[in-house]
């Protein structure tokens, strides 16, 4: 028996390339030898195996990130870089002024520490909230963090940025789900919004913001950051 | 997979239209994200390699000419991710990848589809690149020779022969490892 001219006609036969003169072919060699047989049916196995695994389903927030990181190239949102000119966004203009009092308020206040179920303390206005979710991406120079805290139908974000590098933060969400009521100033980074996202940006700061989920829909937020011109491991944030 | 549709989404995709690019994101990213998954073995590493292709694919689009399919050519960019991110998993001395399924799909309930599962995963990822990357186009994403040889810019007769060897030397895997054959 031939074996290396077996196994390749057996091959390209389960592979279902081999022309019918090398099917032929295979066959006359698999009726003429118990060894050959054994052979192809090892082989055929092998396919089996391979053929029996089944694709994942790419996760779903997949395209939102890419088109996140894509849209933000394609058209930058207006920048905003002082608690003066936050533009309130759609149907939360009525929280603006109020948001613009807390926001003065809290505009002190450290977040750095805060954890867990801890409170969020502004200066003179704390916010209380249940932990949901915290997203950390680090790299050689540093880290971008998100973390989430619900009370109601408010969620309370803080973006951090960390290490030297010039570090871009951005946010995607779905508008009809998530709006911004309110964002606290960065102390050393800038801050953009349009309806649906948000980007932090600079090489250290933090920032505060505050969302409202109507209903408090079980709602994400695709995190993509950007540092040195890299695009870092992106992130899905639970507002729920 | 390459036709007039595509071609006209990615004119729209170089002249800015985020949501045509979209429509390319729709039509490839299943076949992308399981290439790269069962190249580096974990789900939410091949999710970063998959995004940060399609990114650079954007970045990039005005050096695409539409001479080869665009799927080849958004291929080759994973590709380069993948290899680079092993390179560098390599580098730090992270042999294993593990499998980080949380949020990823269920397990599955019967225990042997599973176990199958994760024998020829393990098998694969000790398999060399150029190997497991023809394993994987063929079986796991159903290329045409003619595709893989447009994505890997290789003859057909090339991915044959790899395809041979790579599939005989898994066999020798799954015999070492003890998975009865035959």
């Amino acid at each position: 028996m031939n074996t290396d001219r077996l196994e390749r006609l057996a091959h390209d036969e389960l592979d279902g390339t081999a022309t019918t003169s090398q099917i032929a072919e295979l066959k006359a060699m698999l009726a003429q030898s118990e060894e050959a047989r054994i052979r192809y049916e090892e082989i055929r196995q092998v396919f089996q195996f391979l053929g029996d695994q089944r694709p994942l389903e790419p996760p779903s927030s997949l395209k939102t990130s890419v088109l996140a990181a894509v849209r933000e190239q394609a058209a930058p949102a207006p920048r905003i870089g002082a608690l003066g000119r936050v533009k309130p966004l759609g149907y939360v203009c009525a929280f603006a002024a109020g948001a613009l009092v807390v926001l003065a308020l809290t505009s002190g206040a450290h977040f750095a520490g805060a954890r867990g179920d801890a409170a969020i303390s502004g200066a003179m206005t704390p916010v209380r909230g249940r932990a949901l979710d915290r997203q950390t991406v680090e790299w050689s120079g540093g880290s971008a963090e998100c973390a989430t805290w619900r009370s109601g139908d408010r969620v309370t974000a803080i973006l951090t940025i960390r290490g030297g590098q010039w570090t871009e933060m951005d946010l995607a969400f779905d508008p009809a789900l998530v709006s911004v009521v309110q964002a606290r100033p960065p102390r050393t980074a800038r801050i953009w919004m349009a309806p649906g996202r948000v980007r932090l940006a600079g090489r250290d700061g933090e920032c505060a913001l505050e969302l409202m989920t109507p209903g408090g829909a079980p709602a994400t937020v695709a995190m993509v950051v950007r540092s040195a011109g890299n695009v870092l491991p992106s992130r899905t944030v639970k507002l729920f | 997979m390459y036709d007039e549709r595509e071609a006209d989404l990615v004119r729209s995709s170089k002249a800015g239209d985020a949501e045509a690019f979209g429509k390319l994101v729709d039509a490839h990213q299943k076949i992308l994200f399981n290439v790269a998954y069962r190249m580096v073995g974990s789900y939410h590493e091949a999710q970063d390699l998959t995004q940060a292709a399609f990114v650079k694919a954007y970045e990039r689009l005005p050096a695409y000419d539409g001479r080869g399919s665009w799927f080849g050519w958004v291929y080759r960019i994973l590709l380069n991710e993948t290899l680079n991110h092993l390179a560098r998993r390599k580098r730090r001395g992270q042999v294993e990848a593990e499998d980080e399924r949380s949020g990823g799909p269920e397990p599955e309930t019967e225990f042997g589809e599973r176990e199958t599962e994760r024998i020829v995963r393990e098998a694969l990822e000790l398999l060399a690149e150029d190997y497991r990357q023809v394993i994987v186009m063929r079986h796991f994403v159903q290329l045409s020779y003619r595709e893989m040889s447009d994505a890997l810019h290789v003859p057909e007769k090339t991915i044959k022969s790899r395809l041979f060897t790579a599939r005989q030397q898994l066999r020798e895997i799954l015999v070492r490892r003890g998975v009865r054959i035959a």
